[in-house]
């Protein structure tokens, strides 16, 4: 994902100098990185996170393991089965309405497993992390809805998008990283929950604004206007769950007694960006803010935050759960640690800049009346976002080269690490 | 351990005392260390269990409410009954305070989304259906039109001028239209969601964009016109479908938009 959105980055600054074709075009550099980033990425995870963590939350192996494990290949595969049909309308993704249609019933299905696993569990309480992977797949599902809705008027992009930006991105990737974190704070670096109470605040507060939240983006355009209030209400309103979670969260990590590795940094790592996410819409939901930022890609920098926060956690728990699983000490890399948050910290800064400079451009372009003529608004923009694309490549290209020496620090210590300890999952009925 | 005990305590609503004793009977039963049963609890995540409990677990799980009477009445007695019994009876007071329903919990997480998805979804999209009807509709797909969707032109261009600030230059605010099912969705994707390049609601009303031959060079080779810009090339597509690209492009315009 960080090659393509390498890719990306750099084909926004030198589309002219790269050879294009009808096979390669923006449409399909578009296409590829919305693939990885909004569907491989976030189910892979969901998935990975399903399959490691439901036997360690619950006490019982997972229900229905090997059908789960083909339902979720199969769900893998049926985004990039698109092309074999070409006849049929596609949606802004690119997702024909019956392969949307299907993997609506494979994630439903794969939910359907968790929530049994979750509900005949052995423990008396399911951990905190549970509730946030389970609204994970079950917001990931409902974005698979909207993906099957035909556009009968010009207003449905916008609205279907914010819901599909709501669900699948917010509350789909968001509540992932969530599950991730929460588990990390206390199994991870075994920390002391600080307060369920807030945990549980910070689970129905998101949930109840999340879907709202998307709507800020297109701002002005064809939305009723009583949604756009809502939106902007629902986005300030997000202070609440936030702050619940930080209080919470810091709380507990400051409650860990294990030594400070590298599960430890990416942990904070992930807290940070999911807050740094949090913080942009709300700051995109100031009325004096909203115009200058809808349809700009202060959007992606949002997105980007919340997908950068659960590779962050993800990173976590392989740091963590290699070991445990491998019985291989995982290396202390903390030259891909430093490289991935100079990266992504750039990514996200630059793209939320040039979001921001680039409407408080178009602004000043309109009221000069030079707007498109002659393209002299683009060029006035463009001269004064440019260095902020090159930053966001070249922040893109510090990830790609972080997951490199990452992979490769994985590697060497699953075949070279020295040995310590595997975990045995005694008390997991079914595996005894 | 104290710190440890009265978080635990706090978080379940359930006395210090009883939350000790309660740990000291789970860690002879689980053979690890009163702490660390604390600490498990405090995560909400019970200590691994070395026995065997699988039948006897599930079917207290599934009495549950009714485990919650017992308990309770369990614990009014404790100080009548010997130790060994009050320690097993008060571990159940700490499960049974520390029991959750995942299926309330699930329903729970569905119905708000579903209420999300009426208020998010449905209705703002049957209210732009009603105020669509009656304003025309989008009635033709042109071969400019699929040519503008496949290129990828949405990625960056919106044709979407929005009551705001920064879009009082470009022209007359874009109203909603229905789009005919036949269109396959490339009408409306056209309209697209960010704005990288400006907005062409309105080029084909504007010189020099609405000049065919200025936008065809434009279009082949943008350098040649602004330097330092960098709109891709499309100097690989045919005559024929640069000429309908063109066509589709001067068509957007203040008549096209009322």
């Amino acid at each position: 994902m960080t090659l393509l959105l390498f890719f990306t980055e750099i084909y926004n600054i030198f589309p002219r100098s790269l050879p294009a074709g009808k096979f390669f075009n923006s449409n399909i550099v578009n296409t590829f990185e919305v693939m990885n980033r909004d569907f491989l990425l976030i189910y892979t995870s969901v998935f990975f996170l399903s399959f490691y963590l439901v036997p360690r939350l619950t006490g019982k192996t997972f229900i229905g393991l090997k059908p789960a494990t083909a339902i979720a290949g199969l769900t893998l595969g049926i985004p990039w089965l698109s092309p074999f049909f070409p006849f049929e309308s596609k949606n802004s993704f690119g997702i024909p309405s019956s392969l949307s249609v299907v993997l609506m019933l494979t994630l439903i299905l794969f939910t359907l497993f968790v929530a049994i696993s979750f509900i005949r569990r052995a423990e008396e309480s399911l951990f905190i992390s549970g509730y946030f992977l389970l609204a994970s797949l079950i917001s990931l599902t409902a974005a698979t809805y909207s993906m099957q809705i035909d556009f009968k008027t010009t207003a449905d992009l916008t609205i279907v998008n914010s819901f599909f930006t709501s669900s699948q991105i917010y509350i789909g990737s968001g509540f992932a990283s969530l599950c991730i974190i929460f588990f990390l704070a206390t199994k991870g670096i075994d920390g002391t929950l600080d307060n369920k109470s807030l945990a549980s605040i910070t689970l129905w507060g998101y949930l109840f604004l999340f879907p709202w939240v998307g709507f800020q983006f297109y701002y002005g355009s064809f939305l009723p206007n009583w949604l756009e209030n809502i939106s902007i209400y629902m986005s300030l309103g997000l202070i609440i769950p936030l702050l619940a979670f930080l209080s919470n969260i810091i709380k507990t990590i400051q409650s860990s007694r294990e030594e400070r590795g590298l599960t430890y940094k990416y942990l904070n790592y992930s807290v940070f960006l999911f807050t740094v996410g949090s913080l942009l819409i709300i700051v995109g939901g100031i009325p004096s803010i909203i115009p200058l930022v809808s349809f700009t890609i202060w959007s992606k920098a949002i997105t980007l935050s919340f997908i950068f926060s659960l590779a962050s956690g993800l990173l976590g728990i392989y740091s963590y759960s290699i070991p445990k699983l491998m019985g291989r000490e995982f290396r202390n890399d903390t030259v891909s640690h430093n490289l991935y948050i100079i990266g992504s910290a750039l990514v996200v800064i630059s793209l939320a800049t040039n979001g921001i400079i680039s409407g408080y451009i178009w602004t000043a372009g309109s009221n000069a009346g030079t707007f498109t003529t002659f393209g002299e608004g683009y060029q006035i923009v463009w001269q004064a976002t440019s260095q902020f694309y090159y930053l966001s490549a070249f922040g893109s290209a510090l990830l790609f080269v972080s997951l490199g020496i990452f992979l490769v620090n994985t590697f060497r210590s699953v075949t070279s690490g020295a040995i310590v300890a595997q975990e045995v999952l005694k008390g997991v009925q079914g595996n005894e | 351990m104290s710190e440890l005990l009265k978080k635990v305590a706090k978080l379940l609503g359930v006395p210090e005392n009883l939350i000790q004793r309660s740990a000291e009977a789970r860690a002879d039963a689980s053979g690890k260390s009163p702490e660390e049963v604390l600490q498990s609890w405090s995560g909400g995540e019970a200590v691994e269990s070395v026995e065997e409990e699988s039948v006897e677990e599930e079917s207290v799980e599934e009495e549950s409410v009714e485990e919650e009477s017992v308990e309770e009445e369990s614990v009014e007695e404790e100080s009548v009954e010997e130790e060994s019994v009050e320690e097993e009876s008060v571990e159940e007071v700490v499960i049974a305070a520390e029991k959750e329903n995942t299926k309330v919990l699930a329903v729970g997480i569905v119905a708000f989304i579903l209420f999300s998805g009426i208020f998010t979804l449905t209705l703002p999209l049957s209210q732009v259906l009603e105020r669509a009807e009656g304003r025309g509709s989008i009635s033709t797909i042109s071969d400019g039109t699929i040519i503008y969707n496949q290129e990828g032109c949405q990625n960056c261009h919106s044709q979407n001028v929005r009551q705001v600030i920064p879009d009082a230059g470009i022209g007359q605010v874009t109203s909603i239209k229905l789009i005919p099912d036949y269109t396959k969705n490339t009408n409306a994707i056209n309209i697209g969601l960010r704005r990288v390049g400006p907005d062409l609601s309105t080029i084909g009303d504007r010189e020099p964009t609405n000049n065919e031959k200025w936008l065809k060079r434009y279009l082949t080779n943008p350098s040649s016109i602004r330097p330092n810009i960098p709109h891709p090339k499309y100097n690989y597509l045919t005559d024929g479908e640069l000429d309908s690209l063109i066509e589709y492009l001067t068509g957007l315009g203040e008549v096209s938009n009322e």
